[in-house]
């Protein structure tokens, strides 16, 4: 994020929210929106589904799945054609308008009605609601950059952020959501295959120079593999040991069946983590991790403010803090560099690594201070709730570079869209640019288009909460797995609310339980990727990732819908429990759902399962 | 000003559904706070979802409650100040949940600790298993017992749940909207009266 969330409720005079269901899945920043809208903000959300949010817009554009670009260039283009857009910054912190002022050109709201079906009215209210009310926010999450053209999606909200001036002030910004407490930390310290402990990418030398000089090692130039790519590195042999912390790829990441048939392929697999998981149970070895409160170090937010964790009870059984497990096996392995006292030892090392972002954090400034905020390079910074501000950009000039970014409906015809642009607007050749397209779309075969998310009541795979009895049986009402579908195509279907669904397409099939409801449109249906029960990633595309960030296209997949009845939907829900092996995970020994006291049982479980 | 509210009118809990974020909060707080006081261990509260909003409905605690008017058992009674729910006494007649006009009533059982559902024929927790215990009346008990008073009104994050009781009731609601009310309608009628009706008429304000 380049602003703080604290921000929201006290400076933002209105809200873009998009691809995020932000009430449900960030309650804490939904918590701060909706002070900001108590005090009198202005709401904008863009989905294809009313959610909680929506509910609370004032206005409320929704979208089919994965049409985030046209809907995002029409906006920009109401603002460039009304002349509401901040031209004082445009012309003196922004480069290439002329490029981004052509690009939209075609989308009008008009265009973007006819292929999208929502009002043009609306969007150009919208338009006029963002540009006219400054500070103005745009929140994202997952909706946004789950495509095939993530990085553009992306690219089309800094594009409308830039142009209103929204860059550099207090309650504006551009707003990635996170969705762990500390992903923003893991990408800022190098757990990304592009980039160094430093924060510095891979491929610079001088950066290499400067992590192998502290190491005293040298670093490979080369940059890692991604994690969606990893089914295809093992089956051609690039990868043979597979070690996996804290995640649970068996059930988040895209077509699992795929995905669990090439982990055969591996010569060794360890996982590390608190709780047993589907991913556990498909690896040789488990070493059991110590949670949260059992051990100390820092978290960085999404607003990356850096905060301080503090151990609260010890850990049970075997379980030791991930940094521990890595140093007691370095140590076996016999290599130096690994032997840190404690967490504040590592703290340290990251700090002189890199001190730009968090040189001025000392743990007592942390403590005292209740947290710091990235950038905070010396112990006199008060750290950087904002970024950019001035306005001053981190490209070399200075300047926010505009990105015509555009869509087809057609995906062949995306390289040919993207360099017909490239020769109209005569852009140089490191230029970024990009069109974007849908993998899949709704064909005869598979007529449905299935998006997934999360609901408020489960965390991701569930390793966590699904042991939560509280969760399980108090709040998570609807049981496991639920599959949304709109009332249209529920009648069309011949389905009632409860009855059981078939999604079936080439890559596997789920059933569950249907819940019919008015919230979501045309022949989109929603699902989520909570439970083993019906996991809508054994749907998902694998194929066709984001040519930047190899991020796969999870929010689109065409799908066929049978109903079915309710000794069918058995039979596949017996087939699921054998493919997860789930019976080892809720525990055979006559509890549903295990008490917390007894899956530590669980956590000391050293070795193989 | 004072309004005199009779301080023998139930209390209840209700949700400002421009607060609510629809983060079930409410219902695990609930349901913790059931299964402490030894009652069926399900949330009591239920956050709806319409296309106009969503917010928890529970009890409403009516003075002339239906529920308690129908039971045959005094296992829901019209108690001091709320609508007692005793299930111990429940028969399971389900009488209460067709009467309730809110439906905040259930007809509901605690999955029994020496069954094991997810291996009993049917498998899903969803289909209503052979196997089960007795179905009593479930509703909110403004977590009778629980000297912090109900659970959900602290457990809100975003606090949009209140728990009204006579003294707030009358503080915060009756004498603020009756007095803007009136002084919007005198305003109003004062304003008409004197560009359009000339007091000379003899037209009484």
């Amino acid at each position: 994020m380049t602003n703080d969330l604290a921000e929201f409720g006290i400076y933002t005079k209105c809200f873009l929210i998009t691809g995020s269901n932000t009430s449900e899945n960030h309650p804490i920043v939904g918590m701060h929106v909706f002070r900001g809208l108590e005090n009198g903000a202005k709401l904008i959300v863009i989905d294809p589904r009313k959610t909680e949010m929506a509910n609370k817009a004032d206005i409320f554009l929704q979208v089919p799945p994965g049409y985030n670009i046209p809907v995002m260039n029409s906006l920009i283009n109401v603002i460039i054609s009304e002349n509401l857009y901040d031209k004082d910054f445009v012309v003196n912190h922004t480069k290439g308008f002329e490029y981004l002022k052509e690009s939209v050109k075609d989308y009008t709201p008009e265009y973007v009605s006819g292929i999208t079906g929502i009002d043009p009215e609306l969007i150009i209210e919208a338009a006029r609601m963002f540009a006219g009310s400054k500070p103005s926010a745009i929140l994202y999450a997952m909706g946004m950059t789950q495509f095939s053209h993530g990085t553009g999606n992306v690219w089309t909200t800094s594009n409308l952020a830039a142009i209103t001036g929204n860059l550099g002030i207090k309650g504006g910004g551009v707003n990635p959501l996170r969705g762990q407490n500390n992903v923003q930390g893991a990408c800022m310290v190098g757990a990304l295959p592009t980039v160094l402990a430093s924060g510095k990418p891979v491929v610079d030398e001088a950066a290499r120079t400067e992590c192998g000089d502290l190491w005293c090692c040298d670093v490979p130039s080369k940059p890692g593999i991604a994690l969606t790519v990893l089914p295809e590195n093992i089956e051609n042999g690039n990868i043979k040991f597979l070690w996996v912390m804290g995640e649970n790829p068996m059930m988040s990441d895209p077509d699992s069946n795929h995905f669990a048939h090439s982990l055969d392929g591996l010569e060794f697999m360890v996982t590390q983590d608190i709780f047993m998981t589907e991913t556990c149970l498909k690896s040789d070895m488990v070493l059991p991790a110590a949670a949260f409160a059992e051990k100390e170090g820092t978290f960085v937010n999404t607003s990356r403010r850096v905060q301080l964790v503090n151990q609260a009870i010890t850990a049970p059984g075997e379980a030791k803090a991930d940094w521990e497990i890595i140093s007691m096996l370095a140590e076996r392995m016999e290599e130096p560099g690994f032997d840190y006292r404690d967490a504040r030892n590592i703290w340290d090392e990251i700090r002189t690594i890199n001190r730009n972002q968090f040189g001025g954090m000392d743990i007592r400034r942390l403590k005292d201070l209740n947290g710091l905020n990235a950038p905070c390079p010396n112990h006199q910074h008060p750290g950087t709730p904002v970024l950019y501000e001035g306005p001053k950009l981190s490209t070399p000039d200075g300047k926010a570079l505009l990105i015509p970014v555009v869509f087809t409906e057609d995906n062949t015809k995306k390289g040919t869209l993207e360099a017909e642009l490239r020769k109209k607007l005569n852009l140089d050749k490191d230029y970024p640019v990009m069109a974007g397209s849908l993998n899949e779309a709704a064909s005869e075969r598979y007529p449905f288009i299935l998006t997934s998310g999360r609901y408020v009541y489960q965390y991701h795979t569930g390793t966590m909460t699904r042991k939560c009895k509280s969760l399980e049986t108090g709040a998570d009402m609807f049981g496991p797995a639920v599959i949304e579908i709109g009332i249209e195509s529920a009648e069309k279907l011949g389905v009632a609310q409860g009855d059981y669904i078939k999604l079936e397409n080439e890559r596997g099939y789920i059933a569950a339980k249907a819940r019919v409801m008015d919230r979501i449109k045309a022949n989109h249906v929603f699902g989520s990727f909570h439970y083993w029960e019906a996991n809508v990633n054994e749907l998902t595309n694998p194929n066709g990732l984001d040519p930047v960030c190899k991020i796969p296209e999870l929010k689109v997949s065409a799908v066929n819908i049978v109903k079915i009845d309710e000794k069918e939907y058995l039979a596949i829900q017996k087939e699921k429990k054998v493919k997860f092996k789930t019976d080892n995970i809720h525990g055979s020994d006559g509890v549903i759902f295990p008490a917390a006291e007894d899956l530590n049982q669980s956590r000391s479980l050293g070795k193989g399962v | 000003m004072s309004f005199i509210v009779n301080d023998k009118l139930n209390r209840f809990v209700i949700a400002n559904p421009n607060k609510c974020m629809a983060c079930y909060t409410c219902m695990s707080a609930c349901y913790e706070s059931a299964k402490k006081r030894g009652k069926v261990a399900k949330p009591r509260l239920l956050v709806v979802h319409t296309e106009s909003g969503s917010m928890p409905n529970q009890c409403r605690h009516c003075e002339d409650a239906p529920c308690a008017n129908v039971c045959p058992t005094g296992a829901i009674k019209f108690g001091a100040d709320k609508i007692e729910l005793h299930e111990e006494l429940c028969i399971g007649c389900k009488m209460c949940v067709m009467v309730c006009p809110f439906g905040c009533v259930l007809p509901e059982s605690e999955p029994m600790p020496s069954v094991n559902y997810m291996f009993e024929e049917p498998v899903d927790k969803l289909i209503s298993v052979s196997v089960g215990g007795k179905n009593v009346a479930v509703k909110c008990d403004l977590c009778e017992g629980r000297e912090e008073g109900p659970a959900c009104v602290g457990a809100c994050p975003n606090k949009a749940l209140t728990y009204v009781t006579p003294d707030n009731m009358e503080n915060s609601n009756v004498d603020v909207k009756s007095r803007n009310a009136i002084l919007k309608l005198v305003s109003f009628m004062k304003d008409s009266v004197s560009s359009k009706t000339p007091r000379d008429k003899g037209v009484g304000v």
